[in-house]
């Protein structure tokens, strides 16, 4: 069991109230790490063992750079991508004086912002909701409610 | 139970341990294999921001079990292990050029930031948190980083920003949305968030453009931004997470308006006998039926769960996501359900909104936080749509309970009139979430 002492003293107040599971709260204990032994604890050891020895390496290695340019949209993923992100800034350009936030970064093309978002917002939702949930392609799920 | 026969996961995330552990349970006759590309499975890649700002002592608390769990288990597990074709018509798959034979095969291959598409991507210094050894080794870099960037202010963008400011280090946010958390948050929501991650010295810059990286001897030196550059030694990029779907797009699996793979409710693809399950794919938002994709660790292990569970020979449905979502920002909690405000705004969905500033436990008990609450509900019928909340604490049930309310339907007139839980210590006489319906009402 964690005993307060092991934690740093400028720790034990981040989260206050959350540290529950740290120190343990009236009379419960704290819920342990799997402990010494255990294989979750063994493989742990390992992991950290074999990272360190890692570091600074240039050796490659699993999930160095999980990060990827995603792949050429469809037309029905290009024109989602498009109007949401154009559909959300026009929305945190009206609600953004709320909190004085400055206006939004455009990455919207200019078309489908002076365009397909005035049309978008002209149909009544119940059309609309139609149309969007149509265009997701969403097929085979019986339980959607609405 | 059922006809032995041989069950591949290609993934060792959340959804891929998940699937196979069920698909062994359903029927514990079939051969379990999985193959994943790492070396560990079975952490919790949620924990390393944690690590890293030093509020979990180690990484070895991460690790819930060992891989010889799984083998006692009865499962396959091939760690370091990449899958680099499947054959849907001879059914098999190349793992690091052994050719297996399966009879169903599920696909859990996760995702990828997105990477930004701007010159200087490649330099060192750009990192990413996703993977616990590369996490481990970040945690020393971190020792000698003086300076940090962290980019976009999504949930992990939030969590690293806590970490880094806690460690020390000069740490800035760089990101086009006009607040925090803008794919999800409302703005007043979000204030709250960004006011304590400022308050532990971390400088936000929104509405800003990134341009690029800048570099020196091929190392990281600075972030250029619409703003002009920001000097970083590391920047964390926390962007979009892309599906990954290189296999499944191999094998001409029909791919979803998000670049997620398309599944119906028993998580099978458009090919009989392959499963999807996790960040790859992309399912149905409840209120609306779109497409969703890049959900949560809860959700990816459920739709696991389904999907190892229909391949081992069961018959069982996932539901359509209300998304329950939650987190800690700083020192303050965030989370909600479905629709805000802004997200609603965006879609062009009508709402009636009801607001309450709460308490979460009797105003007079010590530790007593404010919990802002919204509710957002279909004009006329009050039927709920969403609600976020911010506060002190208590979030992650209400938003919780807002997402079950929303899957039974509930309405405004349910929520103020609910039963609550009134003890000074943990709740107070007026549930804030009754108040905000109440108020809700008057706007029908």
């Amino acid at each position: 069991m964690t005993s307060t002492a092991q934690v740093p003293a400028h720790l034990r107040e981040y989260f206050g109230h959350d540290k529950v599971a740290l120190f343990g709260s009236g009379g419960m204990p704290a819920a342990p790490p799997a402990p010494p032994g255990s294989p979750a604890r063994r493989q742990g050891e390992v992991a950290r063992a074999d990272a360190l020895a890692k570091v600074g390496s240039t050796e490659p290695r699993p999930g160095l750079r999980p990060a990827a340019l995603p792949p050429r949209p469809g037309l029905s993923r290009l024109l989602r991508r498009e109007s949401e992100r154009a559909l959300m800034e026009c929305s945190m350009q009206a609600l953004r004086r709320r909190i004085g936030a400055p206006p939004p970064h455009h990455e919207s093309s200019a078309l489908v912002r002076y365009l397909i978002v005035p049309l978008y917002r002209a149909v009544p939702w119940r059309i609309k909701k139609r149309l969007v949930a149509l265009a997701s392609g969403v097929r085979g799920w019986s339980t959607a409610r609405r | 139970m059922g006809v032995p026969h041989r069950i591949c996961v290609i993934g060792g995330g959340a959804a891929g341990i998940s699937a196979a552990s069920m698909a062994k349970r359903t029927n514990p006759d079939a051969t379990v294999i999985i193959c994943t590309e790492f070396e560990d499975v079975a952490y919790s890649p949620c924990g390393i921001p944690y690590v890293l700002g030093r509020e979990i002592p180690d990484f070895e608390r991460l690790f819930l079990a060992g891989p010889e769990q799984y083998v006692e288990a009865g499962v396959d597990l091939r760690r370091e292990t990449r899958v680099s074709a499947v054959d849907a018509e001879a059914r098999t798959m190349t793992a690091d050029g052994e050719l297996i034979v399966w009879d169903k095969l599920i696909i859990c291959t996760g995702f990828n930031y997105t990477l930004p598409d701007v010159p200087g991507n490649d330099l060192e210094g750009l990192t990413y948190v996703k993977n616990i050894r590369r996490g481990i080794e970040l945690d020393q870099t971190l020792n000698d980083v003086k300076k940090a960037v962290v980019l976009e202010g999504t949930p992990l963008g939030v969590e690293m920003l806590a970490a880094l400011a806690h460690r020390g280090i000069e740490t800035h946010l760089v990101d086009p949305g006009s607040w925090l958390l803008s794919q999800v948050a409302d703005p007043d929501i979000a204030e709250p968030v960004q006011k304590s991650l400022e308050s532990l010295g971390c400088i936000l810059h929104f509405g800003v453009g990134l341009e690029g990286f800048v570099g020196v001897d091929g190392k990281l030196r600075a972030v250029a931004t619409s703003e002009g550059e920001i000097e970083a030694d590391i920047c964390v990029v926390a962007t979009h997470k892309e599906p990954e779907t290189t296999l499944a797009r191999s094998l001409g699996l029909r791919i979803g308006s998000t670049g997620g793979i398309a599944v119906n409710e028993r998580m099978e693809t458009s090919l009989p006998g392959v499963y999807a399950a996790g960040d790859c794919v992309e399912v149905p938002q409840g209120l609306t039926g779109v497409a969703v994709q890049g959900l949560t660790g809860a959700h990816a292990m459920q739709q696991g769960r389904v999907a190892g569970a229909n391949a081992g020979g069961g018959n069982r449905v996932y539901n359509p996501v209300y998304i329950p979502w939650g987190m800690v920002g700083g020192q303050v909690q965030v989370g909600g359900a479905s629709f805000g405000e802004h997200l609603a705004r965006s879609l062009g969905i009508d709402f009636v909104l009801g607001e309450a500033n709460g308490i979460s436990r009797a105003r007079y008990y010590p530790g007593v936080q404010q919990v802002k609450v919204k509710l957002l509900a279909e004009p006329g019928t009050g039927r709920l749509i969403g609600g976020q909340l911010v506060g002190g604490e208590g979030v992650k049930e209400r938003a919780d309970f807002l997402a079950f309310a929303l899957k039974k339907g509930a309405t405004l007139e349910d929520i103020a009139w609910m039963e609550n839980v009134y003890s000074p210590p943990i709740g107070a006489l007026y549930e804030p979430l009754s108040v905000a319906a109440l108020n809700g009402l008057a706007q029908l």
